[in-house]
């Protein structure tokens, strides 16, 4: 009855960061501000203000959140008991920036610049080491299992020289990791995550590919196990026109998130719509854990929140800066927790 | 006991008196406004409350850099408890159209700016001169490692010291001549060591290969690197000298400007949050192309008020007030005595009563002030708290919930002290421990009426019967209140039932324990108890349908009576807290005896032990006591006939944080 | 066999202590846990904290005052020695078993409920009255068990 885990620390200390959140309010104090020299201007009165010389220029909204992120992502590894929480976490960042590396070594030609910018910090493996493995092709050093993953995926672009093949390999890796950490955690809340991720992901793949026209043996290839919903169950999705996607997977939480979609006409709009209800899906598999004062799963919540938080301020800035219209950029807010 | 009652008001006013009218209302504090249904606010007040939020934004900003610099004049605790200074509304104004705020915040955001940038490039010099000291004793000047020359370029890394020899052979036999390797010293413990390869630009390609065949890491060095180490070492040495010359010279600025701004800001910071709802309310008005409409809730005492100030705008406005009806949620403003006042934060701590519901405040009073007494229960404790709250408040000036707080205490106190006195308590048995006191043995005898030490059951008996008192006293309440409201089911059959079975049973067991006698009492006990039991039954299956389902519940129903029994139990903590006190104070004075004995330092470690073990028993026996009392309050008593749940009325006021505006006339309360 | 009786008498005063000192010390700990993680990031919290954290810690007073009375019973607290036979003695030491028992577990749960309401004051700042009676719920059966543990000791005669 002695809560053994050790997670009274940590979870306190993340409720107590967890007040720095911008809450829904902050949010949409930042959506209704008209320009964005005004929403920088407020969001310099948030939390936000430290990170103020980390910027390169007046229009550097990115060095902002990044930071923020990885302050928040380094703070919460370094209290957390169980490590592969955080890592699970980092992990896709991981393969964000091996698929930008990847794509960079195969499309580039000649001494075009690498694109540096679009590779992420935040995750376990450093930058540096992921681009030194990459260029010197030693990739022995790699950790989690990567240091196999990459040159297989190499070598498929050289056998079939198609993008998605690649992705589609990555992709596969990265859950199959997920999967395993999650497994080995025995942590209830961490493995739902992972499962209601994969849910996402697969049904996010189920509608970009039906746009892209392909049969339903290929489309069944890029689906992962390990979801709530079943690799079956989706595949009837194919056939199915997109009104109808919510009643076939009614069983299951995510048909939530599709009966949010408004608009099936425009495909391009129904597919950012359902990014964010699948993020709201997501979110909300962790919800219950929130009132459990010793739960770790709190830990995963936080870094969630916090990715989701970074996730709203970049569609808020960039809809600003770039004069997007204001319902436009209030459909695409995810929830906070 | 009752809360107070409103009124609700609907108000019509021309547009051009609108600003002027709220402005009134807002002075009074007496009005709550309603929320209309939200409209597209097109208003322009809207462009007052954006220069407003942009005004406050600065100030918030300015605050928040400026606030650490801030040397308070009075003592922080002053400033938490004492009362704030005082200006009016027209002062303010004034306050805020004589400054700059914005060139104020462009001066301070600049110098916060470089500050942040001092500091980055403190740590980057710092991480430079980790760099420069590993490589001291270095023979060249550093640009051939951070630009080389037109012939030679140079590698830094490390490399773990054992791969030194073999690092340094491979150099010999790829490059021969071509190459010179620097090892930088390093102690007998460090395991890596920093060495710098210096090549022909030609031989780079063996380089690569001979960095392969060691675990060599690759260091970045940064570009700015020119001289000989000592060279750079003595440079950045100077360079941070100056950066922290200039950080000192900021950090002047900084709290020049803080002690020259910081209290005007404050006083903007409250005028500019009072602005903010003046108008906020204004936009939210509903409105017409000329008039604007606002509904409120008025307390029926303050319409009088109310209906002179708005005399003058008699022409344009119209103001119309009603009852409340049944639809309506009215807020909750709660009215008491003066010397019930202490006792109202714990009524809102536990959630204001629903408009037109009790005020439990007066009820709970005298039991709140004799548990706290019970529980502490010490005469010696209770003049301590007593004379550190009358310190306090005769040292600072405490007003709202901080008073009525202390206020509580101190009556707690008293009621301690009375306690104390009738249980022959003082610091525990002190008058009996210590020889020299046995002076005061006589008065402490006198004033004792009962030793719960010695005599636990009658002292247990006492605070049973309390409860039972005070559990029927709810129940009492709760039967008026339906009568009150017309309810004869819920009075005659909730509580009535339950009064009628809890008296009769506790007659019958008086008479069977032989502390009451005769015929009459025990033939009343049995009559009441029936005639509980029979109206329960008959009552408490009343919302089921079905005769068999309705004598089922009503039977059922009687299983409560041991959560009755488990409520005036609960009361038995009133016994054991007092003793705890007691005895706690027992083993302090026990242990000081025992101390006393030792040579030389006996009385040293008697007195320590004496003052810190009260100090300490009294902090957390006070704590206990008021936690305990108030528990009984809200899970034992409450519990009968109360359950909050009310909104506290929130009028439209000048709410402010550092300074207090005057000319308003608060609620007389 | 009278030196058996007193050791009864002070091995139910050790585990009084003990025990129900245990519970708080843990309690105590987990309160103090949650209170470090808050104050991390708003140490002007420290009261507050402080408070809650405090909370579990009464288990052990009582025990200790258990303690206190059962060898006081037993005469080792000066005095005149007493003569006590071991059935006496046994019945000292069941008496302090109540509180030796809920002590123990009482402040572990305790304990946990304060931590968690530390985490409500860091959310919810307002609210601190109800999150101090929260704990002050699980106190109640310490509070019942030191009561029956000190009337068990009264009505053992010596």
């Amino acid at each position: 009855m002695i809560p053994k885990n050790g997670y009274t620390y940590a979870v306190s200390r993340l409720k107590a960061m967890a007040n720095r959140l911008l809450d829904n309010n902050s949010i949409i104090r930042l959506w209704e501000s008209e320009t964005f020299s005004s929403a920088m201007k407020l969001l310099s009165e948030t939390h936000y203000a430290q990170w103020l010389s980390e910027m390169k220029n007046e229009n550097d909204f990115e060095s902002l959140i990044s930071s923020e992120l990885n302050y928040v992502v380094s703070e919460t590894r370094s209290i957390s008991p169980d490590k592969r929480i955080p890592i699970l976490f980092q992990l896709p960042f991981d393969f964000h920036n091996i698929k930008v590396l990847v794509k960079d070594k195969i499309t580039r030609t000649g001494n075009q610049g690498r694109r540096i910018d679009l590779l992420t910090s935040l995750g376990n493996v450093s930058v540096e080491d992921l681009i030194l493995a990459v260029e010197s092709e030693d990739y022995r050093l790699l950790p989690f299992g990567l240091h196999a993953v990459l040159p297989e995926s190499l070598s498929i672009w050289e056998q079939s020289h198609d993008v998605l093949m690649v992705e589609k390999r990555l992709d596969a890796a990265l859950f199959e990791l997920m999967k395993s950490i999650a497994e080995s955690i025995e942590i209830e809340g961490v493995k739902k995550w992972v499962r209601a991720k994969i849910d996402a992901e697969n049904i996010r793949n189920v509608l970009r590919l039906v746009r892209f026209g392909l049969e339903i043996g290929k489309i069944s290839s890029f689906l992962h196990e390990g979801g709530f919903i079943s690799k079956e169950k989706l595949l009837l999705l194919v056939n199915e026109p997109l009104e109808g996607w919510g009643r076939l997977v009614g069983f299951a939480d995510a048909a939530m998130a599709l009966s949010e979609i408004t608009d099936f006409s425009d495909t391009e709009k129904s597919l950012t719509e359902l990014e964010k209800s699948l993020d709201d899906y997501v979110t909300g598999v962790l919800g219950p854990y929130r009132y459990d004062a010793f739960a770790p799963e709190n830990i995963l919540a936080f870094l969630w929140a916090k990715d989701i938080e970074a996730k709203n301020l970049r569609i808020i800035l960039v809809g600003k800066a770039n004069d997007v219209d204001k319902d436009v950029i209030r459909g695409l807010l995810r929830n906070v927790l | 006991m009752a809360v107070t009652k409103f009124k609700k008001a609907s108000l019509v006013l021309l547009g051009e008196v609108e600003e002027e009218v709220i402005s009134i209302l807002q002075s009074m504090a007496c009005c709550e406004i309603l929320p209309e249904t939200a409209e597209a606010k097109t208003h322009s007040w809207a462009e007052v409350i954006k220069s407003t939020d942009e005004a406050l934004s600065d100030v918030r900003f300015l605050l928040r850099f400026l606030e650490p610099y801030f040397m308070e004049e009075s003592g922080k605790l002053e400033r938490l408890l004492g009362e704030k200074p005082t200006f009016t509304m027209e002062e303010l104004e004034g306050t805020a159209k004589n400054t700059d705020l914005a060139s104020l915040s462009a001066k301070v955001r600049k110098v916060e700016r470089r500050l942040l940038e001092i500091r980055t490039t403190f740590s980057k010099i710092e991480s430079n001169e980790g760099i420069l000291r590993k490589l001291e004793g270095f023979p060249y000047s550093l640009s051939i490692i951070s630009s080389g020359t037109s012939r030679i370029s140079s590698v830094v890394g490390t490399l773990p010291v054992v791969y030194l020899e073999k690092f340094k052979d491979a150099v010999q036999e790829l490059l021969a001549t071509d190459g010179e390797v620097f090892v930088a010293s390093f102690g007998p413990k460090e395991t890596d060591a920093t060495v710098v390869l210096m090549y022909d630009k030609e031989r780079a390609n063996q380089v690569g290969e001979i960095c392969e065949k060691v675990p060599f890491t690759k260091l970045d060095f940064p570009g700015e690197l020119k001289d000989t180490p000592e060279e750079e070492l003595s440079k950045l040495e100077q360079a941070k000298d100056k950066l922290a010359k200039e950080e000192e010279s900021l950090r002047k600025e900084a709290s020049m400007l803080a002690s020259e701004w910081v209290p005007t800001l404050r006083k903007l910071l409250d005028y500019y949050s009072v602005v903010r709802t003046r108008y906020e309310t204004l936009i939210g008005t509903a409105r017409t192309q000329k008039t604007s409409f606002i509904r409120f809730w008025v307390p029926e005492a303050s319409v009088g008020r109310l209906k002179k100030e708005l005399a003058k705008f008699e022409e344009c406005i119209e103001l119309k007030l009603e009852d409340p009806d049944e639809s309506d949620q009215p807020p909750t403003l709660l009215e008491n005595p003066r010397w019930a006042l202490p006792f109202e934060p714990l009524t809102r701590l536990y959630g204001a009563p629903k408009y037109g519901e009790i005020d439990p405040t007066v009820p709970m009073a005298p039991f709140m002030f004799l548990f706290f007494g019970m529980c502490l229960g010490d005469g010696g404790y209770g003049i301590l708290v007593a004379s550190a709250i009358i310190y306090l408040l005769s040292k600072y000036k405490i007003v709202g919930d901080t008073r009525n707080f202390l206020n509580l205490l101190l009556l707690g106190a008293f009621s301690t002290i009375a306690v104390g006195a009738l249980t022959g308590s003082w610091m525990g048995d002190m008058v009996d421990a210590f020889p020299f006191l046995a002076l005061l043995q006589p008065i402490k005898e006198k004033l004792a009426v009962l030793n719960p030490m010695s005599d636990p059951i009658t002292f247990l008996g006492i605070s049973l019967a309390l409860g039972v008192i005070q559990i029927l006293f709810g129940l009492f309440i709760a039967f008026w209140d339906s009568l009150r409201k017309k309810d004869y089911m819920a009075a005659f059959g909730d509580n009535g039932g339950w009064i009628s079975l809890i008296v009769g049973l506790l007659l019958l067991g008086g008479v069977k324990s032989g502390f009451l006698s005769g015929f009459s009492a025990g033939l009343l006990g049995k009559m009441l108890s029936i005639l509980g039991a029979v109206v329960l039954i008959a009552t408490q299956g009343r919302e089921k349908s079905g005769l068999f389902r309705k004598l089922l519940s009503g039977v059922l129903s009687l299983y409560n009576i041991t959560s009755y029994l488990g409520d005036i139990l609960s009361y038995s903590r009133l016994l054991a807290l007092g003793l705890a006190t007691s005895a706690i104070a027992m083993i302090v004075n026990t242990l000081t005896t025992l101390v006393i004995s030792i040579p030389f330092i006996g009385w040293v470690l008697s007195i320590i032990i004496f003052v810190g073990g009260h100090l300490f028993s009294v902090v957390v026996n006070t704590l206990g006591a008021f936690i305990h009392s108030l528990r009984l309050q809200y899970v034992e008593f409450f519990s009968k006939f109360y359950s909050g749940g009310g909104k506290i009325f929130q009028p439209l006021e000048y709410k402010t944080r550092y300074v207090k505006i005057v000319g308003n006339n608060l609620l007389d309360q | 066999m009278e030196i058996l009786g007193v050791m009864l008498a002070v091995l139910g005063a050790a585990l009084a202590a003990g025990l129900a000192g245990s519970g708080s010390a843990i309690g105590v700990g987990i309160a103090g846990e949650a209170g470090a993680g808050i104050m991390t990031e708003d140490p002007g919290k420290f009261g507050l904290v402080l408070l809650l954290q405090a909370l579990p810690g009464t288990q052990g007073i009582y025990g200790l005052l258990t303690a206190f009375f059962a060898i006081l019973k037993v005469g080792l607290l000066g005095g005149e020695a007493i003569e006590v036979s071991v059935w006496q003695g046994l019945g000292v030491f069941f008496a302090c078993l109540p509180i030796a028992i809920a002590g123990y577990y009482s402040g572990i749960a305790q304990g946990k409920t304060s931590a968690a309401c530390i985490q409500l004051i860091a959310k919810r700042p307002e609210e601190t009255g109800k999150a101090v009676i929260l704990p002050a719920m699980v106190e109640t059966y310490a509070v019942l068990a030191l009561l029956m543990s000190i009337i068990l000791l009264n009505s053992i005669k010596l």
